[in-house]
């Protein structure tokens, strides 16, 4: 069978839980298996109240001390006693903060292959064949396990958050486990305040700043060209910030804001997995990058190949000249 | 105390490269360069504002891979780490899982006091060898971490991770222990020239990965391939002005200027 693993302390019908069964469910399919849901630390009545839960699979939950906020220490000693239980196949968990802090230690605990940022998986010869990127985001490959058993990661946004075949009557486990930290203590969630209001949840057009705009400098020349746009806001991409250019308030991403403008332009970012989870869904998508390989293209409706302060400086110009033109033609009329 | 810092080599993101006859395997141009895992460079800042602070005694710094790898490491001696060993290996494909077998079979006879890492390698992307190594030792270990203090006596560290960017997430693990760090926990230091000329003539010590307990490979690449472009994506081509015209034509069609 194939254990899918709940992301831990969020609600039954989070997506990244939901796409995790989703990439379960094809595994499955490939194998001829099951699929088993297993959600550490979470209440019995939240998985049976969640309203419109739909699941192609049962459900078993792992009680126990120490699970109540997510620790990898707690968590993958009680999934191994579950796994010990069930022997999957394979494990799968989705590719977030936490379960990208689980998912390579588990794997290592319980000697599996480890698979990570998976974005889609096929047969071949009922086996499973994982997709998944590398080479910086460039290229993808096709990789196979070589243990019995695999531990692998979704990368999110790559499977779907509504599994289809999904029923409202699964069936839910009890499985009670005595897990006692030794070496970690969990002291809960801390909220960060990333500053003053950027402007960036209400823009309309974001010019996002990437490591291509050679330097700090160079960020003027995209303020200029957001000052072509009414309701524009700077964004950025993670470096930026932490070479301190902008504030990480800025941040575009999956680790900083989630935007989705009628217009975004992507000057000088590659298009990390990172910074395409915060943009992706933005109506139009405009790049402009010297590296014709870089990913952002790949996501992008229009695409300019330059090196990023050249064609910005010259775009400027010729709006500056157009405009003019424009005056002039009215004032002869 | 002792700290270990994991260092990955990485090739420059935008050296061309090529795929060779195999289907898989990714060949960067033979003027490619290599350097330093971005992400690395935070974890040596790190491991340096601890020797600063006097908290830190000692600071290797260790990477897996062919000669080439010495590139890394020696950037990592010019920001200023005591010893940089090399767990030397073939031209072969390492998964974070070899790679981490070697690491902590290597850093179980020194008994480190913590181990940092890069959260993960711009290249492989996998995030993995941190909490892999944190397994192998049993010890413990938090990745995405922002900020990280020592406290009793260096006995335990209290770490804050990233969960998004309005919520981080705190634990107190004791040490031994692993520490992934995210970027932006600080901001890593230039090298300085003393440090560059003394870092020229430093000897890197080598251990060869067959005397050490490794893994065979957990997985098999099959096939390497560049991805799809989406659907409906059109490059705007010319010289830069035709491309800027191109560009404001494409906006103004859609009235979006």
């Amino acid at each position: 069978m194939i254990l899918a693993i709940a992301e831990p302390s969020v609600p039954a019908s989070d997506a990244a839980t939901m796409e995790a069964v989703s990439c379960a469910v094809q595994i499955s399919a490939i194998r001829s298996s099951t699929v088993i849901l297993a959600s550490a630390g979470k209440d019995f009545e939240e998985f049976r109240n969640a309203e419109g839960v739909r699941l192609p699979c049962d459900v078993v939950l792992i009680e126990g001390q120490s699970l109540a906020h997510y620790n990898a220490e707690g968590y993958a000693a009680a999934i191994t006693g579950l796994i010990d239980h069930l022997n999957p196949t394979e494990i799968v968990i989705a590719g977030t903060s936490r379960g990208g802090d689980l998912a390579p230690y588990l794997a290592m605990r319980i000697s599996a292959a480890y698979i990570s940022v998976v974005t889609g998986v096929r047969g071949e010869g009922g086996s499973p064949v994982y997709t998944r990127p590398c080479w910086h985001g460039k290229m993808e490959m096709d990789v196979v396990s070589r243990r019995e058993r695999t531990v692998v990661s979704v990368q999110p946004g790559a499977f779907s958050a509504a599994p289809l075949v999904g029923d409202e009557r699964f069936h839910v486990e009890r499985f009670p486990v005595s897990v006692a930290l030794t070496a970690t203590e969990p002291e809960g969630t801390l909220a960060v305040s990333q500053g003053d209001d950027t402007g960036l949840a209400n823009a309309e057009v974001i010019v996002s700043a990437g490591r291509g705009i050679g330097n700090r400098e160079n960020l003027s020349l995209l303020m200029e060209l957001a000052s072509l746009f009414p309701r524009s806001a700077l964004g950025a991409s993670r470096p930026v910030c932490d070479y301190g250019w902008l504030p990480y308030g800025r941040q575009v991403g999956q680790t900083g804001r989630r935007v989705s403008p009628r217009l975004y332009i992507a000057c000088g970012i590659s298009g990390s997995m990172q910074h395409l989870a915060g943009m992706r869904s933005s109506a139009h998508i405009v790049a402009v990058n010297n590296d014709r390989d870089a990913p952002i293209f790949r996501h992008a409706h229009a695409g300019v190949v330059e090196d990023c302060a050249t064609f910005i400086r010259v775009f400027l110009d010729l709006v500056k000249e157009r405009e003019n033109g424009k005056a002039t033609q009215s004032e002869e009329i | 105390m002792k700290i270990l810092v994991c260092i990955d080599r990485v090739c420059d993101g935008e050296a061309p490269f090529t795929v060779e006859g195999d289907g898989r395997t990714i060949r960067p141009a033979d003027q490619a360069a290599w350097r330093m895992n971005r992400y690395d460079e935070f974890a040596m800042e790190e491991a340096l504002q601890l020797k600063e602070r006097g908290i830190a005694a000692g600071i290797d710094a260790v990477s897996v891979g062919t000669d080439a790898t010495t590139v890394a490491l020696r950037k990592a001696l010019e920001m200023g780490a005591h010893d940089a060993v090399l767990i030397r290996t073939g031209e072969v494909h390492l998964t974070p899982a070899m790679k981490a077998h070697l690491i902590a079979a290597m850093a179980a006879d020194v008994r480190y006091d913590l181990i940092l890492a890069g959260m993960t390698s711009e290249q492989g992307l996998n995030a993995a060898v941190g909490p892999m190594i944190a397994a192998l030792l049993k010890i413990p270990h938090a990745t995405a971490v922002l900020k990280m203090d020592l406290e009793d006596d260096c006995r335990r560290v209290r770490v804050q991770r990233e969960l998004d960017a309005e919520t981080r997430e705190c634990f107190r693990l004791s040490l031994p222990a692993v520490v992934a760090v995210q970027s932006g926990i600080n901001r890593p230091r230039y090298p300085s020239l003393s440090n560059v000329l003394r870092a020229r003539d430093q000897e890197i010590r080598i251990i060869n990965a067959s005397d050490l307990a490794g893994a065979a490979p957990d997985q098999e690449i099959v096939a390497v391939r560049k991805p799809r472009a989406g659907t409906g994506f059109m490059e705007i081509q010319g010289s830069t002005v035709e491309k800027a015209e191109g560009l404001y034509a494409w906006l103004h069609e859609r009235s979006l200027l």
